[in-house]
């Protein structure tokens, strides 16, 4: 999310790309809501909308040859929405005080070690991947609004941070709970839950929801915990860089 | 026109139904309509209010996660009631995956970004997936354990 997007600068378009701006908004919600039927149904995680609805946005980029400066700049006001969106998390969180208090110190405990990891490895490695991708491999665990606004806000590029955190979330969507049971962490438990929450944020949480309720509970604070925390750690220590 | 009794009520007697009916659903509608609007104002004022943070405080955080911090806050405190962000909060993260499909596809469309990032990226993010899955999924459970 853009500096200037996140103020809400949106400029006003013409009339032909209001159109096409309007056209791209409409495939891309009419892609995702067509997949996430699909899902539904058959309520496997690899047919997750996010996927084929992404897959069938940039197979129509390419074979229509469409620039992707025009395109971005076309669903900025979707971008935008992204914002609202963060601040809206509130509510899920603070429905699930309860469980937070309960279990604050699991929840705590992994939280804080996953913006460690993050913040460490994205120190360690800065040397040989450079500002840009050493910030989004600091960001990789949280959901994709917050690392791109902590990216924004820094003024850093925006695309590698999107690749990192959605590779953090396929990893965890497709191979989580095979590699979680592999650590002692089976089924449908709550630090399987938390892992997969805090380490693969909403494609994870999907996931955990897929083993169970507790999973899906616990996974769904985690991200949200995660969000707040990485939201206010990470600019400050990215920033020291 | 027939009444329910059996009665004929005549059209006049069959829109006086017909808006007996009609009526209370329409108000109901503009109701949750009206409390849809507040709370997705509420929503927009806290990004807003959460944008102003970082001139005033001299610190890079974002200002949908302040605004994010300054709803919590506004809940706990009681001056916000949950019952006037529920429905609009829910809307936003409904929709929320959705938002995620032209931010994702412009950068995996683009050939240059993978040239260029896509052999140092990869492995890094890859690696990098796999050891916070194991380090969080291990502390949660000793946590949750002890």
């Amino acid at each position: 999310m853009s500096t200037a997007v996140s103020a809400g600068m949106l400029a006003a378009p013409d009339g032909r790309e209001a159109l096409l701006a309007a056209g791209w908004i409409l495939a891309s919600v009419a892609a995702f809501f067509t997949f996430r039927g699909l899902y539904l149904r058959l309520r496997l995680a690899v047919l997750h909308p996010v996927i084929w609805a992404t897959a069938t946005m940039v197979g129509l980029i390419l074979a229509s040859g469409y620039p992707r400066a025009a395109f971005r700049s076309e669903t900025q006001p979707m971008v935008w929405l992204l914002g609202p969106a963060v601040v809206a998390m509130a509510v899920p969180i603070w429905q699930k005080r309860g469980l937070i208090l309960a279990n604050w110190r699991a929840l705590a405990g992994s939280v804080g070690a996953s913006l460690l990891l993050s913040a460490g490895t994205a120190m360690a490695l800065r040397g040989w991947l450079g500002a840009d991708l050493a910030c989004a491999m600091a960001v990789r665990s949280v959901t994709a609004p917050v690392g791109l606004a902590v990216a924004g806000e820094l003024g850093l590029r925006l695309d590698p941070v999107v690749v990192a955190t959605m590779m953090s979330a396929l990893v965890g969507m497709t191979a989580g709970p095979f590699l979680l049971a592999r650590f002692g962490a089976h089924g449908d438990r709550p630090d399987s839950g938390v892992a997969l929450g805090c380490a693969s944020h909403a494609l994870g949480t999907a996931r955990a929801f897929e083993l169970g309720s507790t999973a899906g509970a616990f996974a769904s604070v985690g991200m949200g915990l995660s969000a707040i925390a990485y939201g206010l750690v990470m600019p400050l220590v990215l920033s020291l860089f | 026109m027939i009444g329910r009794s059996g009665v004929n009520c005549g059209p006049a007697m069959a829109g006086a139904w017909r808006a007996h009916r009609v009526w209370p659903r329409l108000c109901q509608a503009a109701r949750s309509l009206g409390r849809d609007a507040a709370g997705m104002g509420v929503l927009i004022g806290c990004l807003k209010a959460g944008g102003l943070v970082q001139p005033l405080l001299g610190l890079p955080i974002p200002g949908s996660v302040a605004g994010l911090c300054l709803l919590l806050g506004l809940l706990a405190a009681g001056i916000v009631p949950e019952e006037l962000v529920r429905r609009a909060a829910a809307a936003m993260l409904f929709v929320l995956p959705a938002l995620f499909i032209p931010l994702y596809a412009a950068p995996i469309s683009d050939p240059e970004f993978w040239l260029r990032y896509g052999w140092t990226l990869l492995p890094a993010a890859l690696v990098g997936a796999v050891v916070t899955l194991f380090v969080t999924g291990r502390i949660a459970g000793l946590l949750v354990r002890s």
